[in-house]
């Protein structure tokens, strides 16, 4: 322990070059960007689950129920296709 | 905003893209079963044959892509013909290239986020189309149309007709996944899918009593391990050896080593989900107030696996697509055992799992595959639980929030102590899950096994997603309350 030491303020590093690059580092760490939806605050993949859509962007919006009947109607029209298929096949063979 | 960002180029397309609206108000626990349950039905009719091939066309298909069939709900000559392929893959792009700011995006931002999702939906379309347009080309599909003649030119009218097929459905896949992303069924959407269909074919793999015929032959066999089994039983000592034998080896149908595996890698899952370390945190704010907080050797779950097989299929398919069009012998050949296509040599060969023999007799692909599998899985499980929004910074912040601390330590220490646990946690934990997938694969699993581990992984977090909600609504589901009366 040199005598000079006693006089610095506790607490807090030494020189002012240290100081400025710890603030620095500090400022970077809370100003820089999320690097996940969920760590920005919103929802989103987790450390088990991969979430990907979970805001409403804007685009054609729709309504989950109509998604669902659609799926099943385009389903529907590809076994109508299927048995329109089949009825011809009997017809012209 | 400094100069110009990919990301700007989906704005164009905003208009255009469907949204599955936010439910307006809190989605009950009911609701939410059925939600999930109609979108796992739906996904599963996905199963229905492509209209404009042959009755059986699962016979005339030559499919190189039978290893990872099962762990992406990609199921041959069907609407399922791309599974959650292009969904997986396209999540994995955007969510690592955010992580490693590759692409500049400031997701605090909820205009950024809005894109960021966009721009998701939209890599997925893109690829669909992308693979589609593959196997187009690749003649994939030529033999098992209606309308093929040997030596024949292509019809593309045909084949026109099975891109719009296997695109639209795969449109509607990326909506139902959507749908339960938004809250409005169990878990994450991709992985739900997924553990839908892993288990309803695994039960389909193992009594599924349908009777198909086989390629060049006339005898038939049915389409379960275990039926194919009892059905062939008999006490008749010449035949009985050949016909148990020929149920754990056969290899156009599910047979019964597939089946053992998945249940062994099951239950090693399980057997490692119940490893953690309990940090002993108590409350700041009120005194004796002590409790754990679990942090799991499985940190990031499945997920690291499904990240390997994602690289590796995609590896596989575009591989399957360059070599067969361009005719790239060193890319890889392939050779026809029964309806697969096989690969015997090329760059792409060291990148599939060998079989037992083959392990031995070829070292070097042996430890390439292995320890691709090994890194890929490692790697990512390390930089994983740093973005996924749980890493220790992360997890520090809630605790703040609460006004929790760790035992014994100051609240600065508390994201290094994290930074301790959590990153070795999950590195050791992929570690174990690809060793488990790499012995089950090798030992013939055929991606049944990965499916499983992968599956039973996305499972629980369904699970604890159910128990969570069904604590919060205290008991006011109608449809609980009727399957509990009849206790």
């Amino acid at each position: 322990m040199s005598a000079s030491s006693s006089s610095v303020a506790p607490g807090g590093l030494r020189s002012a070059a240290k100081r400025k690059t710890t603030a620095e580092k500090k400022a970077q760490a809370t100003n820089a960007n999320p690097v996940s939806t969920r760590s920005a605050g919103a929802g989103g993949s987790s450390a088990t689950m991969l979430k990907l859509f979970t805001d409403e962007a804007q685009g054609l919006r729709v309504d989950p129920l109509v998604v669902l009947f659609l799926a099943v109607g385009f389903i529907f029209s590809v076994i109508i296709l299927h048995v329109f298929a089949k009825i011809t096949g009997k017809f012209t063979s | 905003m400094s100069g110009f960002r990919l990301l700007d180029l989906v704005k164009f397309f905003l208009p255009i893209l469907p949204e599955v609206e936010l439910p307006y108000e809190k989605v009950t626990l009911d609701e939410k079963i059925i939600f999930t349950v109609s979108s796992g039905i739906i996904f599963l009719l996905g199963q229905l044959p492509l209209y404009g091939l042959k009755p059986n066309a699962y016979l005339y298909i030559q499919d190189p892509f039978s290893d990872f069939r099962s762990i992406f709900a990609m199921e041959k000559g069907t609407l399922l013909e791309l599974g959650l392929l292009p969904v997986l893959t396209s999540a994995f792009i955007w969510q690592l290239a955010v992580g490693f700011k590759v692409i500049n995006v400031n997701l605090s931002l909820r205009s950024e986020r809005e894109l960021f999702q966009t721009g998701q939906k939209l890599t997925t379309y893109g690829l669909s189309i992308v693979y589609l347009a593959g196997l187009l080309f690749s003649n994939y599909y030529d033999e098992s149309l209606k309308s093929y003649v040997i030596g024949g030119v292509a019809a593309w009218g045909s084949l026109f007709l099975i891109f719009v097929q296997v695109f639209i459905f795969n449109f509607f896949v990326t909506s139902i996944v959507e749908v339960i992303d938004k809250g409005l069924g169990f878990g994450s959407g991709a992985l739900t899918l997924l553990t839908v269909q892993y288990t309803s074919n695994f039960v389909r793999d193992l009594i599924g009593l349908e009777i198909l015929p086989l390629k060049n032959s006339n005898k038939t066999e049915s389409f379960g391990s275990l039926a194919n089994l009892v059905k062939n039983f008999s006490f008749n000592p010449k035949t009985l050896g050949g016909n148990v034998l020929n149920s754990f080896t056969r290899f156009e149908l599910p047979n019964l080593t597939q089946a053992y595996i998945a249940v062994a890698s099951i239950l090693v899952v399980v057997g490692l989900n119940n490893f953690r370390i309990e940090l002993p945190i108590r409350s700041t704010k009120m005194r004796g107030m002590a409790n754990v907080y679990p942090i799991k050797l499985l940190y990031t779950g499945g997920l690291p696996l499904l990240f390997t097989v994602t690289i590796l299929a995609n590896l596989q398919v575009f591989g399957y697509f360059i070599a067969s069009i361009f005719q790239y012998r060193f890319l890889g050949s392939y050779e026809l055992v029964n309806t697969s296509l096989v690969l015997n040599n090329g760059i792409l060969y060291y990148f599939t799992s060998p079989s037992v023999v083959q392990a031995v007799l070829n070292p070097l692909r042996t430890v390439v595959y292995s320890l691709t599998v090994v890194f890929l899985s490692t790697w990512f499980a390390n930089h994983w639980a740093l973005f996924s929004g749980s890493a220790p910074k992360d997890i520090s912040k809630q605790f703040k929030e609460q006004g929790i601390s760790i035992s014994g330590k100051r609240d600065v220490s508390i994201t290094k102590e994290l930074s301790r646990i959590i990153p070795v946690a999950a590195v050791s934990g992929a570690f174990l899950l690809s060793v488990t997938a790499i012995v089950g694969e090798v030992l013939g699993g055929k991606g049944k096994g990965i499916a499983g581990v992968v599956g039973i992984c996305a499972a629980f977090s369904i699970m604890e997603d159910f128990v969570i909600e069904s604590q919060q609504s205290g008991g006011t589901s109608q449809l609980l309350g009727a399957l509990s009366g009849y206790q």
